[in-house]
């Protein structure tokens, strides 16, 4: 068993101390980023809640305002339209050249 | 020195140990108890509870859905001094006049609600004034965006959003949605890490579909509405079911009420009176006879029965038509709505069997429609019938029915004699969009057979043709088959009223490819006429125009040309637009000039050509032109039906 010279000993010695310190700081580095991804999951979770309630508060908005009833008396009221009577709507079927 | 040398060491050796054992009880004897304790302060649970499911119509269009809301509350005891400086700010952000607060804030009670459901906006408002004792809590409302669009049908949710009515209570579990719950560690300020994910909990919230379209549900409540104002009626109902599928597309009524605050109206008000409320049907039952007698062969549509000249006795009772009547055909019978006739008829059906058809038109028994609250109306017992029973039966009383059922049993027939389960719900959806339960057609039974099915129908074609009782509820481009109903209201004393009658028409729409059949039942007209073919028809015709314009249905016939009466007889030839013009002929000179053209034509009725409509054939695209005859008169004024 070939004996190693003292000096390359100590740089086998100062290699491992410093894989061992590197990965500790692998360790804190990775475990900072765990906690940071946290906390934007919990950002990210409190701003999903509050575009899920803008989002049903503009669609019930939405529904609102493009409801029959309101329609109706817009295009009665600024609009003049009425209800067309029976025989008043007619159904146009286009046909393409050449069939 | 070394005793003191061996002192020293002894007492740090017992503080050795005493670190030693304190640490041994800490990492090994109370480990778990203090590991569950510092667990309990870093990690936190939160339940994320999804809101309640959206309701939406068969083209997405949402008619209820839940928002968030803040609850607000106080704790009188802990408000800051000076009232007169903040309580104007906090009144107009709670949008209510400074009294009504300032008796809320002297309330004894340690705690009191300001506001409950209230919009984000003005919980933000409250919040911003910064008073001390003023919270809020996190809830949700219900909000329907139609307002009081198919409000008795949708239902309605208590303050805590749990489903009171309607298809809110029908499918408050799928609508519940499930709610999740996520764990993650506490920082020192109390935010929340999710260190280890979020793990797989996800809440859930539910979309049902309905069946109804919003659209047809507009315009049927706009045309009730319209007529229960004209008629100066207690009340209305319409029901729209799709007959192919028994689909309910529209379910109106008048009075209706806004679900945001159900607590405004009486109970009655909120009540589905197309399902829950029953009523004496009337001539409209008569379609259901026909189908009867016709289905056991009993009666051949053109066999003459002697109506009695308006008066039939049977028993100690004597039965009346509104207008006397001689020799008619059993299509005539029921064209002009005859008690007398079909009085005489069921008496070859018999008790027994005559029930057993109603039955199996679905009288008597709930539908099984997916609304809470159903009436399965009224069908006496067979047995129990006497003659008088089974004639007054024929025409509509003694059994009540739901507007529903009407509408079901006349679907039965457009549906070639098929009775099937309506409903209202299409499918429920999660939020990923899969389908968790769709309701697809149902069939029941098969009630008559096909050929009776459409034998009915062009008997009550026939009702709806200028001179039936249904005339107004012809629809130009259309054929129309339907039949009206006037049957008198029970008084307080249990007498039929002289002074109270429920008016209704049923029809079918369009006769070749029924796409639709349309109840309309009203309560009590008062003005302008009591007649079904007076009140329910136009609404009808008025409903059936728009809807069918609305589902892009194109007409089939031409818009039907009525003459003036008695005219002599006008030119036959082709006009400039190379059709012909059969009217004021005679049945003769129509069919001799249909020969010489080479045109196909159909009559019914005898006398002179009043009325001609034209339908294609959807294989050949050749015209069928369909003749309408009377006898000469003066004017053409429909007969109203017999009560």
């Amino acid at each position: 068993m070939p004996h190693s010279s003292p000096a390359s000993q100590w740089l086998g010695y100062g290699l491992v101390a410093l894989l061992g310190v590197g990965l500790v700081c692998a360790q804190i580095w990775t475990r900072l980023q765990v906690v940071a991804t946290g906390y934007a999951l919990s950002n990210t979770l409190h701003l999903l809640q509050t575009l899920e309630a803008e989002q049903r508060s503009l669609e019930a908005e939405w529904s609102r305002l493009t409801a029959s009833g309101r329609l109706a008396r817009l295009a009665h009221q600024r609009l003049g339209l009425s209800v067309p009577q029976a025989g008043q709507v007619r159904q146009i079927t286009t046909v393409r050249r050449g069939q | 020195m070394e005793k003191r040398l061996w002192a020293a060491a002894l007492c740090i050796g017992l503080g050795l140990v005493l670190v030693a054992g304190r640490l041994v009880q800490l990492t090994v004897i109370q480990h778990r108890e203090l590991a569950d304790r510092a667990a309990s302060q870093h990690h936190k649970r939160i339940r994320w509870t999804s809101q309640r499911g959206t309701i939406v119509d068969r083209n997405g269009k949402l008619l209820a859905l839940s928002v968030s809301a803040e609850s607000l509350f106080v704790h009188p005891g802990q408000l800051p001094d000076g009232i007169d400086e903040w309580l104007p700010a906090l009144a107009a952000a709670l949008h209510l006049p400074a009294p009504r607060v300032a008796q809320l804030l002297k309330t004894p009670a340690p705690f009191v609600w300001l506001r409950r459901r209230a919009s984000l906006q003005l919980a933000a408002q409250v919040r911003s004034l910064a008073i001390a004792g003023i919270g809020s809590h996190q809830s949700e409302r219900r909000v329907y965006p139609q307002g009081s669009l198919a409000a008795p049908l949708l239902g309605f949710t208590d303050i805590d959003a749990k489903g009171l009515a309607g298809v809110e209570r029908a499918y408050a579990h799928h609508l519940r949605g499930r709610p999740a719950e996520l764990s993650g560690l506490r920082d020192a300020f109390g935010r929340m890490i999710f260190a280890h994910g979020m793990g797989d909990g996800q809440s859930q919230t539910s979309q049902v579909r309905l069946s109804l379209d919003a659209g047809l549900q507009y315009i049927a409540e706009q045309e009730l509405a319209r007529a229960v104002e004209a008629h100066a009626a207690k009340a209305g109902t319409v029901v729209i079911l799709d007959p192919r599928s028994f689909a309910v597309l529209a379910m109106a009524q008048v009075p209706s009420f806004d679900p945001h605050t159900p607590a405004a109206v009486v109970p009655a008000v909120r009540r589905n009176r197309a399902v829950s409320e029953v009523y004496e049907p009337g001539s409209t039952l008569k379609a259901l006879l026909a189908a009867a007698v016709l289905d056991s062969r009993l009666v051949d549509p053109e066999e003459q029965i002697f109506c009695e000249q308006g008066q039939y006795r049977i028993g100690r009772r004597t039965i009346h038509d509104h207008r006397p009547h001689g020799w008619l055909s059993f299509a005539e019978v029921i064209k002009h709505s005859s008690n007398i006739g079909v009085a005489k008829v069921v008496q070859r059906l018999g008790q027994q069997t005559y029930s057993r058809y109603l039955r199996a038109f679905g009288l008597g028994q709930t539908s099984g429609i997916d609304l809470p609250a159903e009436s399965p109306g009224l069908l006496p017992t067979a047995r129990k019938w006497s003659s008088i029973t089974l004639a007054t039966t024929s025409f509509g009383y003694g059994v009540a029915v739901t507007p529903l059922q009407l509408a079901a049993a006349f679907a039965t027939l457009a549906n070639d004699g098929v009775l099937m389960r309506p409903y209202v719900v299409q499918d429920i959806r999660d939020s990923n969009g899969t389908v968790l339960r769709v309701n697809r057609s149902h069939p029941v039974w098969q009630a008559v057979r096909p050929e009776t099915a459409k034998q009915v129908i062009g008997l009550l074609e026939n009702v709806v043709q200028h001179d039936g009782t249904g005339w107004r509820a012809q629809l130009e481009g259309f054929r129309v088959a339907g039949k009206t109903g006037t049957s008198q209201k029970l008084d307080a004393e249990g007498k039929y009223s002289a002074r109270a009658y429920i008016a209704s028409f049923v029809g079918i729409v369009p006769v070749d490819a029924p796409r639709l059949v349309i109840a309309v039942v009203v309560d009590e007209p008062s003005r302008d006429g009591y007649y079904g073919g007076q009140v329910a028809a136009p609404v009808f015709r008025a409903i059936a125009g728009q809807a069918l314009a609305a589902l892009g249905v194109e007409a089939t016939t031409l818009p039907v040309q009525v003459a003036g009466g008695s005219q002599p007889a006008r030119p036959s030839s082709p006009d400039h637009a190379g059709r012909p013009n059969f009217l004021g002929l005679s049945l003769r000179e129509a069919l001799r000039t249909a020969e010489r053209y080479g045109w196909q034509v159909t009559t019914t009725g005898s006398g002179y050509v009043v009325g001609q409509a034209v339908q294609y054939d959807p294989r050949t695209a050749q015209p069928l032109y369909r003749l309408s005859l009377a006898p000469p008169r003066p004017a053409i004024v429909a007969e109203e039906e017999t009560l």
